[in-house]
C-alpha cells in the first residue's frame, strides 16, 4: 500500500472510531418554526411539518417548534387528501414564519425567514 | 306426543336446575377472582416531573436572561463592526438555545400538557366516583381541580416566555441580516449604530425574560 492509500486508511479509521465513540458525534443542528394561523380547522383537520403531526394547532393559533436543520414541508390532512401548504428552509439558530391566510377560499401559506 | 313434551318439560326444569346451581358458584368464583387479582396499576401521575423540570428550567432562563443581557451590553461597547457581528452570532446562538427549552414541542411544554390531560381525567373520575363520601369526592375534585388551573398558569407563562424569545431571535436575525448587507456596502457606523439600537432593544426583551423567571409559578408539590 502506498504512502497516500495508508493515509486514506487512517483517516478512515480515524472517522469511523469519532462517529462510533457517545461523546464525539456531532450534534444535530437545530431551527426553529412559528407557525401562525388564521384558518379555522374542521374536526379531522391535521398539520403536519416533514410528515410529523403537529398536536396544539386547534387550541392555538401560533406554535414555534424546534426542527432539525433542513428543508421543512407543512401539509393539511384534510378528509383523507393532503395539500402541501408551503415548504421552506430550517437554518441552523435562525426562525423561520410560516403564516396561513384564507384568501379567495384557498390557504395562502407566506414565508418569511 | 304427551309423554314427549312431558320428558323435554323435565329435561329443561333439569337444565334450569343445574345452570341455578352452577349460577352461584361462578359468582363465588369470580368475586374470589376480584378479591385476589391484583389491583390494575394506576396511571402515572405526571405532575412531580412537572414540577422538577419546570423548577430547573425557570433556573436556566434566569441564567441564559442574565447571559443575553450580558452580551447584549457587550455588544454596545464595540467599536469594530466585524467584531459586532460575530457578538451578534453568539448572542443569536444563545437566544436559539433558550427558546428550544420552551418550544411548543418541547419536553416542558409536552409534559404540562399530559398534566392538564391528567388533572382533567382525575376530576372526571371522581364525577362518577361511588367509593367516597360526597364531601371527599369533592375535596379531591377541587384538589385536581387547583392543579390543573395551577399547572395553565405556569404553562401560559411559558408561553409568554417563548413569544418574548421567538420575538428576541426574530429581531437579531432581522439586525445581523441588516448587518451583512450593510457590510457589503462597506457601511461601518450605519453598523455599529444597528447594534447599539439591537443592545437596547434586547435589554428591554431580556429584563421581560428574567422576570419570567421570577413570576413562574410551578403548580405546588403534594399533588
Amino acid at each position: 500500500m502506498g504512502m497516500t492509500g495508508k493515509l486514506a486508511l487512517g483517516g478512515l479509521l480515524a472517522s469511523v472510531a469519532a462517529a462510533s465513540l457517545p461523546g464525539c458525534q456531532e450534534e444535530p443542528n437545530y431551527g426553529y418554526v412559528h407557525i401562525k394561523s388564521e384558518i379555522k380547522l374542521a374536526n379531522n383537520d391535521v398539520y403536519s411539518l416533514n410528515g410529523s403531526v403537529i398536536d396544539g394547532m386547534k387550541g392555538s393559533n401560533e406554535l414555534v417548534l424546534k426542527h432539525k436543520a433542513g428543508s421543512g414541508k407543512l401539509v393539511l390532512h384534510r378528509r383523507g387528501r393532503t395539500w402541501t401548504l408551503c415548504a421552506f428552509s430550517i437554518q441552523k439558530n435562525r426562525i423561520v414564519t410560516a403564516t396561513l391566510r384564507p384568501v379567495n377560499g384557498t390557504i395562502k401559506c407566506v414565508v418569511q425567514g | 306426543m304427551l309423554r314427549r313434551s312431558g320428558s323435554l318439560v323435565s329435561v329443561a326444569l333439569f337444565s334450569a336446575a343445574l345452570v341455578l346451581i352452577q349460577f352461584p358458584a361462578q359468582t363465588a368464583a369470580q368475586e374470589v377472582d376480584i378479591k385476589t387479582a391484583p389491583s390494575a396499576p394506576p396511571l402515572a401521575n405526571p405532575g412531580d416531573d412537572f414540577v422538577k423540570q419546570y423548577s430547573a428550567l425557570k433556573k436556566q432562563l434566569e441564567a441564559l436572561g442574565g447571559k443575553i443581557k450580558k452580551s447584549a451590553g457587550e455588544i454596545e461597547n464595540l467599536t469594530s463592526p466585524d467584531a459586532a457581528r460575530k457578538q451578534i452570532n453568539t448572542l443569536q446562538g444563545l437566544i436559539a438555545n433558550t427558546l428550544g427549552l420552551v418550544t411548543n414541542n418541547g419536553d416542558v411544554a409536552k409534559l404540562g400538557k399530559r398534566v392538564i390531560d391528567y388533572a382533567r381525567s382525575k376530576q372526571k373520575q371522581f364525577e362518577s366516583d361511588t367509593k367516597f363520601s360526597p364531601e371527599e369526592r369533592a375535596f379531591l375534585q377541587k384538589e385536581w381541580k387547583r392543579v390543573g388551573a395551577q399547572t395553565e398558569a405556569a404553562i401560559s407563562e411559558l408561553s409568554r416566555a417563548r413569544g418574548k424569545l421567538t420575538e428576541m431571535l426574530k429581531t437579531v436575525q432581522a439586525r445581523g441580516d441588516f448587518m451583512k448587507e450593510l457590510q457589503a456596502l462597506k457601511n461601518a457606523n450605519k453598523m455599529l449604530e444597528v447594534v447599539k439600537t439591537l443592545a437596547a432593544e434586547l435589554r428591554t426583551a431580556s429584563a421581560a425574560l428574567q422576570n419570567f423567571s421570577r413570576t413562574a409559578k410551578p403548580p405546588k408539590a403534594g399533588m
